[in-house]
């Protein structure tokens, strides 16, 4: 397969889980509902000590990210199955692009839960300092990357287990710490306008990591689950 | 033609964009071909040859191992014994020597391969574009289903989802057609339709392999008659 074609099913792929999820919605009707209580409910759960919200705020949206977006992404990164994934290898899909696809798929909704929860914490957690956009922004993509790719990349290594249910929160969440790590320091770095580049690289790091990884196991997966 | 209505099988005669391709193998070859999963054999010892050209029917109770048959035709499956070729290709090859073939194949499963969250319309549009056989014309109108093209396929009943899998089928011919009861959930006026495919794809140097439970629809067509009991293919009595 050409380069060309190869980067065209990609497209595709991110195009068609992009319009499943607008017809069925369960990231924006679902997941992102809950995540905003649960950052809602954690103020409530920790007083009135203004000055411990202020510092956690950061870390509380990444974390409330990660949490929920990991259910959004083990669910929309999955391989599909069943008669619709034959029709798919009958009509030429690479898995390795079907990988990718998903990936880019699943962070593009995670950038946009990340887009509604953020306004919400600064009016939560009202954290101090003036932040650095530019720093911010980078962060959010290169995390919600990570966790697309993360996400994928289980739901995929788990496809065909009876108990992958249970199985992808357990595998995915653990690996995602590295994530959490980079994007709430990161966040708090931005914010104190000291750089955050350090923890940027690390979340590309990890992301080239998870592509090749996953571009590498994609195909070998697929035919060992039929 | 009322676009709620039967398929023109004049019309739809004319919009085949299939070049023949020209071979004296037979497109599939099973020899000694066995399958087992999990400890438990499903087929074994299968020979079968299927030419250019055949419809070949395959009957048999259920969990005899038809459905499992067609998608080792399909090369979605593996054997675990034996070896065979189809489309020229190894059954038991490397994935990305099997793409090739695999583009040449169709598979309409027991179940319809539809998205349930996507319109009728977007689930023949979007395989299309995967396959880059965009359809000349409106795939939908020709099965009856222009009216409802924007409903959700998860409200679609059996027989609309069966339609859209064929409206699909419009768009290109495949070398080898693999139908699992094909009829099933439709009405006696899309059987019309189903007889255009078959016919399209073996006068286009393929062959079919239908799965059926129903002779009465399926017979005319058929060339040779199959039956699958207990995991081993035989000739059918006539």
């Amino acid at each position: 397969m050409t380069p060309g074609a190869f980067w065209r099913q990609v497209g595709w792929v991110f195009a068609k889980d992009l319009q499943v999820e607008v017809r069925g919605g369960v990231t924006l009707r679902m997941a992102t509902p809950f995540a905003a209580l649960a950052l809602l409910l954690a103020p409530l759960a920790i007083g009135t000590d203004t000055a411990l919200l202020r510092r956690i705020g950061p870390g509380m949206l990444w974390l409330v990210v990660i949490l929920f977006g990991m259910t959004v992404t083990l669910r929309s990164g999955a391989p599909e199955s069943g008669p619709v994934r034959d029709l798919l290898t009958l009509s030429g899909l690479d898995p390795a692009a079907a990988f990718l696809g998903r990936s880019l798929a699943s962070a593009v909704l995670l950038f946009g839960v990340t887009l509604v929860l953020a306004p919400l914490m600064v009016v939560l957690y009202a954290p101090e300092g003036s932040p650095g956009w530019g720093w911010l922004a980078l962060l959010a993509i290169a995390g919600v990357m990570a966790l697309g790719l993360l996400g994928s990349l289980v739901a995929t290594l788990v496809t065909g287990l009876r108990e992958r249910t249970a199985l992808g929160p357990l595998m995915a969440i653990p690996l995602a710490v590295p994530v959490l790590l980079a994007t709430a320091r990161g966040t708090d770095s931005a914010i104190s306008q000291q750089g955050s580049l350090s923890w940027l690289l690390l979340l590309v790091a990890m992301n080239l990591a998870l592509v090749i990884v996953g571009v590498l196991l994609a195909g070998p997966m697929d035919e060992s689950t039929r | 033609m009322a676009d709620n209505g039967l398929v023109s099988a004049s019309r739809l005669r004319g919009a085949s964009f299939y070049t023949p391709l020209v071979s004296d193998q037979p497109l599939v070859r099973l020899v000694d071909v066995g399958f087992a999963t999990s400890g438990s054999v499903i087929l074994h010892r299968v020979d079968l040859t299927v030419e250019a050209g055949e419809i070949v029917g395959i009957s048999g109770p259920n969990g005899a191992g038809k459905t499992t048959l067609l998608r080792l035709l399909a090369t979605l499956l593996r054997p675990t014994s034996g070896s065979g070729t189809v489309l020229g290709a190894d059954t038991g090859g490397r994935p990305q020597d099997l793409v090739r073939v695999r583009r040449q194949i169709a598979l309409v499963g027991h179940f319809p391969a539809l998205w349930p969250e996507l319109t009728l319309r977007q689930n023949v549009d979007l395989p299309a574009g995967l396959r880059h056989d965009p359809p000349d014309g409106d795939p939908l109108r020709a099965v009856g289903l222009a009216g409802v093209a924007g409903v959700k396929a998860a409200q679609a009943s059996l027989g609309m989802q069966r339609r859209v899998e064929f409206a699909r089928l419009l768009a290109w011919t495949p070398r080898l057609l693999l139908l699992d009861e094909p009829h099933a959930g439709l009405d006696e006026s899309a059987g019309p339709l189903v007889d255009h495919l078959v016919t399209r794809v073996t006068e286009g140097d393929g062959a079919v392999v239908m799965v059926s439970h129903n002779p009465n629809r399926a017979g005319s067509l058929l060339t040779r008659s199959l039956s699958v009991t207990a995991g081993t293919v035989v000739e059918a009595p006539a």
